[in-house]
Order: structure tokens, then C-alpha cells, then sequence
């Protein structure tokens, strides 16, 4: 018996805006920026987007492409950390939102980025022990970073959602191997507008300790090398930083680049490395294996072994690719941005 | 506690309808109305609740709305259309949203339903999201 | 069955009464009817409002407005039919007396829109459209009203100038009625110089949303003065959403009214143009030409003042102001000057039959009467 995904579906919002852009406004050398993130350009919210809604949509991608119907879900696990409430989960919304039946565990998670993926471990828990036969996991951020800050330049707004099952099963999940301590890299304290962040020490104590040692466990655990993957995603907060743990771990550049899409996308905080694994799912052939790195500063890292089966193909067509929806695209000016993404401060 | 404006029950009792397009249907003579109705213009009282969001959708008319009301100020100007789902012969009124060239849409193309936020109450009130919808492809749009 | 007179009328020219609530401006011009009825005898006030309780929080309008004029024992009650409410009101006090319910009724339109910033207008406003389904998104009146012109303009093959012609012409009248709230002349040019309500309406194409009050005392004794019955009420509904119309241009209640015109054979209209659209549409609904062709007739002064079919002499909604729940009271105490050939409609003709019709909403109902002079 198997376990794993049976349906993936993702959201991006049609609105870009250049990284040049936003080096205009803040007196940046724009080529600078670029060599440093590696990214062109990032998605952009409408004004009546936010996690919420990119959720909805993601889900009811993989709902349909997993072909199951609404009320066959067990629960709706949703991992995010730009909640528009504060208090009152993203899943309840999603319950009426898609049709789910009113028996179904719902609840939201954070943990930085890494959230979504640790509802991918409890989903897989919970399905092969026997209680539940489909999880809808979600992934779903519209996360904003300081103006004219690091983070402005990447922070984005995407959603990728997976119906982890015991059947139909096309990308199986062998193995995972978690890694987490207290390594405060880059946090947000309650009521602050923008998170903070380390600069340097988001890097090696942070972002690539948690990475590595993940990615090594699981391999160590598994028996298995980077030969062994065809794909290796990792974590995507820009370009540079998942292309040198890869090259770290030992995995030539051509198994990181199908899994790369912030340099069009953004991050996407929770749905970054997930955004990756739809982008592989969408091509990868039967057999091929993946190993999947999340990361959530604070910090942690969960690392996944993926195997894709036969039953891929028939998947694929039912819903838009996310390379089809990277097509769609309007570029939006700074000004906006700032209305759409509601940095303009208002009465009420 | 503060005077948050939109009562939640209002909003609530309408979940069905506003986030999953929810339409009744007539099981003696299978007519379809959005807004729902208890009564079938046949005469029936049987009506079941069906969802508009599968289907094909068609953009038949549209305007642009600058005067909006007090709760669109910060959206306008909005884009008021009438959508046709081909499949179920039935009509709504509804925003198209993801336009932001209006001189490039035009009747007669075909859109697709959206979950998006109609409106927020303030800072404290709730967040109303509803159905929305867009042009299915952005060619000139 | 007793006869149903007008006893006497009064108007307050609509505009931003700032100093005035609800009370004062209905108690004034019920006042100014009663003291030219002379005497404040009455069997019933009715109050026709579309808005009371939104502007001013007032349940009860009615005996609020009785009470400032210490009409402390008349029985009265509120009618409310959003915009259509005069005309409604009218009705149900045309009933009273026909039945010998009543003898004599004053009948008030009031409403106090003005009070409001413009966007709380606009919203105020969508009140007008399905509030459940359709003002929850951002609907509004003109969003209706810009469908409808679109698909005339598309069907006809007209362009907007064409349909705000209907303004330039109102304006012509309106700018000889002092009971006007608009009275300066408008171009064309002026009109599209004006910024854009929803695509294609423009701003001075609409009829302004102010405040205003107007009675007509109804009675079963005709006034020492005039004779002006009211001889015919009609109220027709078209209770679905514009989305399950067939065809958006045409008014599916006047259509309905077509043999009131052909029976009663009414010379002299006064229609409700709260967008030039439904001006248009009033016209070729109710038959008085075929549909698609009422816009160049108007523009080419076919219906002015002293032609055989005089339409809207007074300006219309457009130069009296969009009033609510009071428009069609206006649009009757207008009619009934022009019947009498009174200041300043000493030149719209020798008409003894006219008719009024009022529009709730998007054509989900009309109130449609006939008044006649008797010599």
C-alpha cells in the first residue's frame, strides 16, 4: 500500500512587477539586485486577493486533477503565515469554499514557511495509519516585506495545494526526516506590520544548517545519494540560496532547475518549494524520484523522499500548469503594487 | 464593543450563494434561478440547490462603475458585468476583476468564476469574500 | 364608488436642505396643502419615503410628520415602494376614497438624501438593486441603467450623445420652471465634458439625488378653484432580476399599461427619466411611438410643450431632481399645473388628460394614473 499525493493544483495571482521596478523607486542599482537574488520578477496580489482566496483556488485545482469529489476530503490542513484574521483559520473558509462535508478536521498551522509542509508529514501520518483516506494540504501566502527593504524585492503572494491519499496515489511519499531548533533568522512580532530579519545569519546558521542536515538525514536514513533523485527542490526565498545547498549536498545544476521558479514568481513563503514540486510534478515521468527540502526560519527544515508512479500521466491536462499560469501575466507599476498590496496607510 | 457595520448572520446565511454560486432548481421542470427562489415560476415547491460554478461562462454585457458606493471607494472604478453559464442557460450580474486595460475587454469572451474578497468591514468586522469573475485568457487584456 | 379629487397641491423645489429634516420638510409642504385646502380636516396622511429610515433612523415617519403639524389624531402610515413610492402612495389613497373608505387624504413624498457624502449616496442608493445579490457586490442604479443604454445603443445603433440628448432637452424645459431644482441649459458638449457615473451614463446625464417634499391632498370634493380627478391607477410589477429578462430595452410594466393609454387617450405625460434611458424607454414602452425611435423624436421636439403629445414639460426628474420616494409626487403636482395651463406651463397646449407613471428600481414596478380636468 501506498501513500502520497494524488492530485496537486497551485495558484499565482496574473499581476507581476520587476525587481527593476522596485529599484526605480527605492534608488537600488537594479543590476545589482539581480545578481543579488536571481530574481526578475514577482507575482503581485490584487487588491481583492489574499491567502484566502489563493487557497480556494489552488484547492480546487487538486481537487479536480486528484478527481475526487469535495465531500471525499477528511481534512484541510492549511499552512500560511499571512493569515488576514489573526484569529479564524484559512480551513474553515475552505470548508464552505469548496464544498467539503462539515465531518472534516480543519486547522491552520505556522511555522514560518515550513507550516504547509509539516501538515504534508501529519496528512501522510494520518492516511497511512487509516483514520483518514484524503488530506487536503494547502500551502498559501501573500506575505509583504518592509518597502524598499530585502524583503520587498521577494516577497510574494502564491498558493499550492496536495490531496495526500491512500488511493490513486501518483507521487508516493517514502520517507521524511525533520530537523528544527531555535534559531531565531527572521521573525515577525505580534501586531508588527513586516517581519525582521538577521541578514547574514539567515544564511549559514540558519537556512542552510537546517537544509543540509535535513537533506543528509534523509539520505543517510534512506540509504540513498543524490544519484538516486531525479529532482532536488529546495526552499526558494531567492535563486542563490537553493542552488548552493544543492551544489552542498552534491547535485548537479540540472536536477535543481526544473524545481527553481522564484526568479518569475517570487517567494512565496509557504507555497516556495511547493510551487517547485508542482512545477516537477507537472513534467516528471513515472519513476523518477524527488527529494524535496522545505525550510521555515525560526528555524526548520523538513526534507522529503517523492516517487513518482505511472499514474502521473493520467493527471495531467485536467487543470492549468503553473507554467501556463506564469503566462498569464499583467506588470504593474510601484504605485500599484503599493494599492494592491495595501501599503498605503488608510483611515479605516 | 465596537459598531463593526455588516451583521454576521447576513453574511453568513449566504455562504452557499456567495462562495459557491448557488443556484436553485426546479425538479419538476428543471428552470434554474440565481437569485435562489422557494417557488417555481411552474408552480412547484420542490427546488433543489445546484452550484453554477461548473460550466461554461460567456461575458455578455458590462459596464464600468465609477460612482461606487462608500464600501468600493478604494476599489473602483469596478467592472460590472452579466456572465451567461452556456451550460445552465442561467445569467448573473457579477464584478469582473484581473482587468487592468479596460479598452481591451470586450463582450462575448469567454470568463471564468474567481473566490475573491468583496469587501472588508473596517479593521475589526469580517473579511466578505464572494464569487467573482475574469477573462479566461489576459490576450489584450 | 365616490370620485377621487386633487384638492390642492404643494411643492418644495428640491435641493440640499442642510437645515431641514425629514419632519420639517414634509410638515412644510403638508402645511402649505392644508392651508389651501383651508381647513386640516383630514381622514388619513400618507407618507410615500423611500429612504427615512437610513437618513434619519425614523421608524414611524409618518406619525412623526403628523405630530410636528399637530394633526395629533389622523390616522396615517408610511408607504414605501423605493422610487416608486408617490405614485403608489397616491394609489392607495385613491382606493380609500373610491371605496368610501376616506374622504380626504393628504398624501406626502418626502426624502433627504442630500445629507450624505456621495459615496454613501451611491450606496444608499444600491438599496434600489437586490441588495443580497447584487449591492453586495458594488451594484448601484446606474449600473443597471448603463446596461440597459448599452444594449439600446447597440440595438438601435445609436451612440450616447443620442440618448443624453433627452437631458439637453429636459434642461430646455426645466430651465423655465422655477419649482426646478436644475435650471441652466445644458449642451451636449457639456454633458460629455461631465465625468463618467458607470460607462457610458454620464454625470450630468442623471438626475441629481437631493432632498425634496411634495403633498397632494386627494378628496371626494373637488377644489372651489379647479377640477382635476383622478380617474385611473394602475400598478404594474416585473418582480425578477434584469439577468432573467428577455430584452433590456423595454420596460415590460408600462408595456403592460399600453391599453390605459389607448382607453383614456392622455395627451400630456410626465415620465420618470431618473436616467435618460428610462425617459426613452417610458415613451416607447407606453406606445406613444415605436420602440427604438423615442430618442430622435425627443431631440427633434416632437413631444415639446404645445405639440399634440407634450412629454415632460416641467424638465422632468432631471431638472426636478431625483427625490427618492417623493419623484413621482413632483411628477403629479407637474402634471396637474400643466393641466391647469398654470405658471409656467401657460404654453404645453389644451390638454384635459394626463398621466403620470413612476419607476421602482429597474422596471420591478410602475405606478401609472390618470388625471383629468373637468370644466
Amino acid at each position: 500500500m501506498s501513500f502520497g499525493i494524488s492530485g496537486w493544483g497551485c495558484y499565482i495571482p496574473r499581476y507581476r512587477i520587476t525587481t527593476r521596478e522596485i529599484a526605480r523607486v527605492w534608488g537600488d542599482d537594479p543590476l545589482r539586485i539581480r545578481d543579488l537574488y536571481l530574481i526578475e520578477e514577482k507575482t503581485v496580489e490584487n487588491y481583492d486577493e489574499d491567502a484566502v482566496t489563493m487557497a480556494v483556488e489552488a484547492s480546487r485545482r487538486a481537487i479536480v486533477r486528484a478527481g475526487i469529489s469535495p465531500k471525499d476530503i477528511d481534512a484541510i490542513l492549511v499552512g500560511t503565515e499571512s493569515k488576514p484574521y489573526a484569529v479564524k483559520p484559512i480551513a474553515s473558509i475552505l470548508i464552505d469554499a469548496l464544498g467539503a462535508r462539515y465531518n472534516v478536521q480543519a486547522v491552520d498551522s505556522e511555522f514560518a514557511c515550513k507550516a504547509a509542509s509539516d501538515m504534508m508529514i501529519l496528512a501522510y501520518l494520518s492516511v497511512r495509519e487509516g483514520k483518514y483516506s484524503n488530506v487536503l494540504v494547502v500551502a498559501t501566502d501573500a506575505s509583504q516585506g518592509e518597502p524598499g527593504e530585502h524583503l520587498d524585492y521577494s516577497a510574494s503572494a502564491g498558493a499550492a495545494a496536495f490531496i495526500i491519499s491512500r488511493n490513486d496515489v501518483c507521487a508516493v511519499i517514502e520517507d521524511f526526516y525533520s530537523y528544527c531548533s531555535d534559531t531565531p533568522d527572521f521573525w515577525r512580532r505580534d501586531g508588527c506590520l513586516f517581519p525582521v530579519h538577521g541578514e547574514g545569519f539567515t544564511g549559514e546558521p540558519a537556512y542552510f544548517r537546517h537544509i543540509i542536515s535535513a537533506a543528509r538525514g534523509l539520505m543517510e536514513k534512506m540509504g540513498l545519494k543524490p544519484s538516486d533523485f531525479d529532482y532536488v527542490i529546495i526552499h526558494q526565498p531567492n535563486a542563490r540560496f537553493p542552488v548552493r545547498a544543492a551544489s552542498i549536498l552534491g547535485f548537479p545544476i540540472e536536477k535543481v532547475k526544473p524545481g527553481l521558479v522564484v526568479d518569475r514568481i517570487g517567494n512565496t513563503y509557504n507555497a516556495s518549494a511547493l510551487l517547485g514540486l508542482v512545477n516537477v510534478l507537472d513534467i516528471a515521468k513515472p519513476g523518477s524520484r524527488i527529494l524535496l527540502v522545505t525550510y521555515g526560519s525560526g528555524a526548520g527544515s523538513n526534507a522529503f523522499s517523492i516517487y513518482v508512479t505511472d499514474k502521473i500521466e493520467e493527471r495531467r491536462g485536467r487543470v492549468e500548469t503553473l507554467q501556463e499560469m506564469l503566462k498569464m501575466k499583467i506588470y504593474v507599476d510601484y504605485s500599484l503594487y503599493s494599492r494592491f498590496r495595501k501599503l498605503i496607510k488608510m483611515l479605516q | 464593543m465596537p459598531d463593526y457595520s455588516i451583521p454576521v448572520p447576513r453574511y453568513w446565511r449566504r455562504i452557499g450563494e456567495y462562495y459557491r454560486l448557488e443556484a436553485s432548481r426546479c425538479l419538476k421542470c428543471g428552470k434554474v434561478y440565481y437569485p435562489p427562489r422557494a417557488r417555481c415560476s411552474c408552480g412547484s415547491t420542490s427546488l433543489e440547490k445546484i452550484s453554477l460554478l461548473d460550466g461554461n461562462f460567456i461575458l455578455r454585457e458590462f459596464t464600468v462603475l465609477h460612482s461606487v458606493p462608500v464600501d468600493f471607494e478604494k476599489q473602483k472604478p469596478i467592472i460590472h458585468g452579466i456572465v451567461e453559464n452556456v451550460n445552465m442557460n442561467i445569467r448573473l450580474i457579477t464584478q469582473i476583476s484581473d482587468v487592468l486595460d479596460i479598452s481591451k475587454l470586450h463582450k462575448d469572451i469567454p470568463v471564468e468564476p474567481i473566490f475573491r474578497v468583496v469587501k472588508r468591514d473596517g479593521n475589526i468586522g469580517i473579511i466578505c469574500y464572494g464569487t467573482k469573475f475574469r477573462p479566461k485568457s489576459i490576450e489584450g487584456v | 364608488m365616490q370620485k377621487v379629487y386633487v384638492k390642492s397641491i404643494s411643492v418644495i423645489t428640491a435641493g440640499r436642505h442642510y437645515d431641514k429634516g425629514l419632519r420639517e420638510l414634509a410638515g412644510r409642504v403638508l402645511i402649505d396643502a392644508l392651508e389651501k385646502c383651508g381647513d386640516y380636516d383630514l381622514d388619513y396622511v400618507i407618507l410615500a419615503s423611500a429612504f427615512s429610515e437610513v437618513v434619519e433612523e425614523q421608524l414611524l415617519s409618518s406619525s412623526y410628520v403628523c405630530e410636528y403639524v399637530s394633526l395629533e389624531h389622523v390616522p396615517n402610515i408610511r408607504i414605501e415602494l423605493g422610487d416608486a413610492s408617490s405614485c403608489a402612495a397616491i394609489g392607495y389613497a385613491y382606493q380609500l376614497i373610491k371605496s368610501g373608505h376616506a374622504n380626504k387624504i393628504a398624501v406626502v413624498g418626502v426624502d433627504k438624501i442630500a445629507d450624505f457624502i456621495s459615496v454613501k449616496i451611491s450606496k444608499v442608493l444600491s438599496h434600489l438593486c437586490d441588495s443580497t445579490y447584487e449591492s453586495y457586490y458594488g451594484v448601484t442604479p446606474a449600473v443597471h441603467a448603463a446596461l440597459m443604454t448599452k444594449r439600446y445603443m447597440e440595438k438601435y445603433g445609436c451612440s450616447y450623445e443620442d440618448i443624453a440628448m433627452w437631458s439637453v432637452k429636459m434642461h430646455e424645459h426645466g430651465s423655465k420652471n422655477p419649482y426646478a431644482a436644475m435650471r441652466r441649459k445644458l449642451s451636449i458638449r457639456d454633458i460629455m465634458n461631465s465625468e463618467v457615473v458607470s460607462d457610458p451614463i454620464r454625470l450630468f446625464d442623471t438626475a441629481l439625488p437631493l432632498d425634496g417634499a411634495s403633498c397632494i391632498v386627494l378628496s371626494s370634493e373637488p377644489s372651489k378653484e379647479f377640477k382635476i380627478s383622478i380617474e385611473y391607477f394602475r400598478t404594474v410589477s416585473y418582480n425578477t432580476p434584469i439577468t432573467m429578462r428577455e430584452d433590456l430595452t423595454r420596460l415590460y410594466t408600462l408595456e403592460k399599461c399600453r391599453d390605459v393609454v389607448s382607453k383614456f387617450s392622455p395627451t400630456i405625460f410626465e415620465v420618470c427619466d431618473k436616467f435618460s434611458i428610462f425617459g426613452i424607454l417610458s415613451i416607447e414602452s407606453l406606445g406613444l411611438c415605436e420602440y427604438g425611435k423615442a430618442f430622435k423624436l425627443v431631440a427633434d421636439g416632437r413631444f415639446d410643450p404645445g405639440s399634440d403629445i407634450v412629454v415632460n414639460a416641467s424638465g422632468g426628474l432631471k431638472c426636478l431632481g431625483y427625490t427618492g420616494g417623493a419623484c413621482g409626487m413632483y411628477l403629479t403636482a407637474m402634471l396637474v399645473m400643466e393641466l391647469l395651463q398654470l405658471e409656467p406651463f401657460k404654453d404645453v397646449g389644451d390638454h384635459d388628460v394626463g398621466l403620470v407613471c413612476d419607476i421602482g428600481g429597474s422596471d420591478r414596478v410602475s405606478n401609472v394614473l390618470i388625471l383629468r380636468r373637468e370644466s
